[in-house]
């Protein structure tokens, strides 16, 4: 049967129907839609009531068990078990430096397992996640709370500003949580069709962008986009021109329309900085080439991408391994990907591509975090020296600063998360030999590190 | 308001299309609608959105896919569309040809009857359909070639037997 006959017979079928069909009128539609708004309310009020009531009554029973003179027992630990997904009902909100902080935690903190991401949006506040865990800080980390107890082990968190953030986890299950009350409330949102995320970057509050593993399988990662805060998500397709096989590392937007994707060949050798194209429709991207980093055939193996304002982005490109060392290069365009220069670069194995360029911090690359157009925070470590962690501040037009032990903070357990809101403020997450939640602060741009949450 | 006319529009020139497509997969007018109404009434709630989209039918009919899909909802659901919709709408007797090709898509998977609807009923293309269903190109090529064979088959035709192993073709 041929194609034409085929159409015209599925048209013979669904003809009729169509003509058939007596719609209600739109206004009887847009009041069924009302409905199920109302419903959906009505259902996480009820929701968020219930589980507030259990949350009440968990944090008065750990207080009375712990003033209890006749149950003098350990501080209960905080398990996934015994802490709802949501903290209970807000306190009054405490403000901040910025003025616009919100933090009212209600849990206790607990024990604190694994740590993998920070992030700070000033001075004073700032969000950690982790297994099970979301911390929060209103003055700059001297007093940690926990938003959040769940059993995901969340692996990034993403605050587009002070209010609307996001945490992704992989394991047990792929879950994006989502929160519009600067984390007072977190909430489960949506994965898409098919795929697990990754990691996610929002422009807007509303607006975002994710990598996905289709299939679940790294080596099929993908571009999603939502622009209903993360509820669903859809499938972009990649850069017309990156070939087949091209596997998405990461992407960030500094504003609608300002956007930097980087991808590299699931066959091997190179990887791409595109550009986003100007004006943008919708959730579509048009994206250009801004630079094609060729590795002489050595894998490139994975890629972190971070905006820093208008024009700016700081890419951080991996390789393959030899003789203790992982390749890397951290690169950073200020011109709107017009040029870009190799800012620092693993001299061991990608001396020949990037001659003359400053040694990196560590054997194996590391978290990085943007702090201006000029300036980056990296880590890296040292698996022969025991684990070492180390840090350097990174400048583009200039000598970077020396590479500085990061201490207490086991680099196997990757990844840390770091976050720095100048050259000289900036934290770092991880765990410890012990398994536990570290975090360390620093004000001198690394000379020097002081443990918090503990 | 203007909005509230823009979605006006957007409904009513595409209800009736979806359904049909959607009856198409179901195979009951009663569940297509239902399931149709309910995508545009959420389509209502995300109107300030969805305008801005290339295509808002591909939601609207992506939606409504979703909410015909699990088959242990469908039998409360077909009370409820019973109950929402009520009798099925009069239809015009059917020809023998529409009867055949319900009877026939009646007996093809679920994924086959979706790929050949959307193309051959919803005019899409391959990468319309691979979009609608968030599923790779190669999939829907694979699925629509073993479907259309299965089609055929049951309409008594010549269909060719899929290549073994020439089937969901993936992407790498």
């Amino acid at each position: 049967m041929r194609d034409d006959e085929l159409r015209r017979l599925f048209q013979m079928f669904g003809d009729p129907v169509a003509d058939a069909v007596n719609p209600p009128t739109p206004a009887q539609i847009r009041h069924r839609g009302q409905r199920r708004r109302r419903r959906v309310a009505l259902a996480s009020t009820m929701a968020v009531l219930i589980v507030a009531a259990a949350g009440v009554g968990v944090v008065q029973a750990r207080n009375l068990s712990r003033t209890s003179p006749t149950h003098p027992g350990p501080e209960p630990a905080v398990t996934s078990a015994s802490v709802p997904l949501t903290t209970s009902p807000p306190a009054p909100p405490t403000s901040g430096a910025t003025g616009q902080a919100t933090t009212a935690t209600t849990l206790p903190l607990g024990t604190v397992g694994e740590l993998h991401a920070i992030q700070f949006l000033s001075a004073t506040q700032g969000w950690a996640a982790g297994r099970g865990a979301i911390l929060v800080t209103s003055d700059g980390g001297q007093h940690w709370g926990r938003q959040y107890g769940g059993n995901a082990n969340l692996l990034t968190i993403d605050f587009f500003d002070a209010r609307h953030g996001w945490a992704v986890a992989t394991d047990p299950a792929p879950t994006l949580l989502g929160t519009s009350d600067a984390g007072q409330h977190w909430r489960a949102l949506g994965e898409p069709s098919g795929g697990t995320l990754g990691k996610v970057h929002f422009d807007t509050a509303s607006q975002g962008f994710g990598v996905a593993a289709r299939n679940s399988s790294p080596r099929d990662t993908r571009l999603v986009a939502t622009g209903d805060g993360g509820a669903t998500w859809r499938w972009l397709p990649t850069p017309s021109g990156a070939g087949a096989g091209t596997v998405v590392s990461d992407v960030c937007f500094s504003h609608p329309g300002d956007g930097w994707l980087v991808t590299s060949s699931s066959t091997g050798a190179g990887g791409t900085v595109w550009r986003s194209a100007g004006a943008s429709s919708g959730l579509t991207i048009a994206w250009h080439r801004s630079y094609q980093l060729n590795t002489g055939g050595d894998p490139v193996t994975g890629a972190q991408l971070q905006c820093a304002g208008p024009g700016s982005a700081w890419v951080q490109v991996a390789g393959g391994g030899a003789a203790g060392h992982i390749a890397y290069v951290l690169l950073n365009t200020r011109n709107g990907g017009t040029t870009w220069k190799a800012v620092l670069v693993n001299q061991f194995t990608w001396r020949l591509l990037f001659p003359g360029v400053p040694d990196g911090p560590g054997s194996y690359p590391g978290p990085f975090s943007a702090v201006s157009p000029t300036a980056a925070f990296a880590l890296g470590s040292t698996p022969p020296a025991g684990d070492l962690l180390s840090g350097m501040l990174a400048t583009a037009g200039a000598t970077p600063g020396p590479a500085r032990k990061v201490p207490a903070l086991s680099a196997m357990r990757t990844p840390q998360g770091v976050s720095f809101v100048s050259a000289t403020a900036g934290w770092v997450a991880g765990t410890d030999s012990t398994g536990h939640g570290v975090i360390l602060a620093t004000t001198d741009g690394g000379q020097s590190w002081k443990a918090q949450l503990s | 308001m203007a909005d509230d006319g823009e979605f006006d529009h957007f409904y009513l020139r595409t209800y009736g299309r979806v359904v049909a497509e959607l009856y198409g997969v179901v195979g009951s007018v009663q569940e297509a609608e239902d399931a149709v109404q309910e995508a545009f009434a959420r389509a209502s709630l995300r109107w300030q959105r969805l305008r801005d989209y290339d295509h808002p039918d591909a939601w609207v009919r992506r939606v409504a896919l979703n909410l015909a899909t699990s088959s242990l909802r469908r039998t409360s659901r077909k009370l409820a569309a019973y109950r929402r919709v009520g009798p099925p709408a009069p239809v015009p007797p059917p020809s023998e040809e529409r009867v055949m090709l319900h009877q026939a898509l009646g007996r093809l998977r679920r994924h086959q009857r979706e790929v050949l609807v959307l193309h051959y009923l919803a005019d899409l293309s391959v990468e319309e359909i691979a979009r609608v269903l968030q599923i790779p190109t190669g999939t829907v090529k694979g699925r629509l070639f073993r479907a259309r064979a299965a089609l055929e088959r049951e309409l008594g035709g010549s269909g060719e037997e899929p290549v073994p192993g020439g089937n969901e073709v993936r992407h790498a």
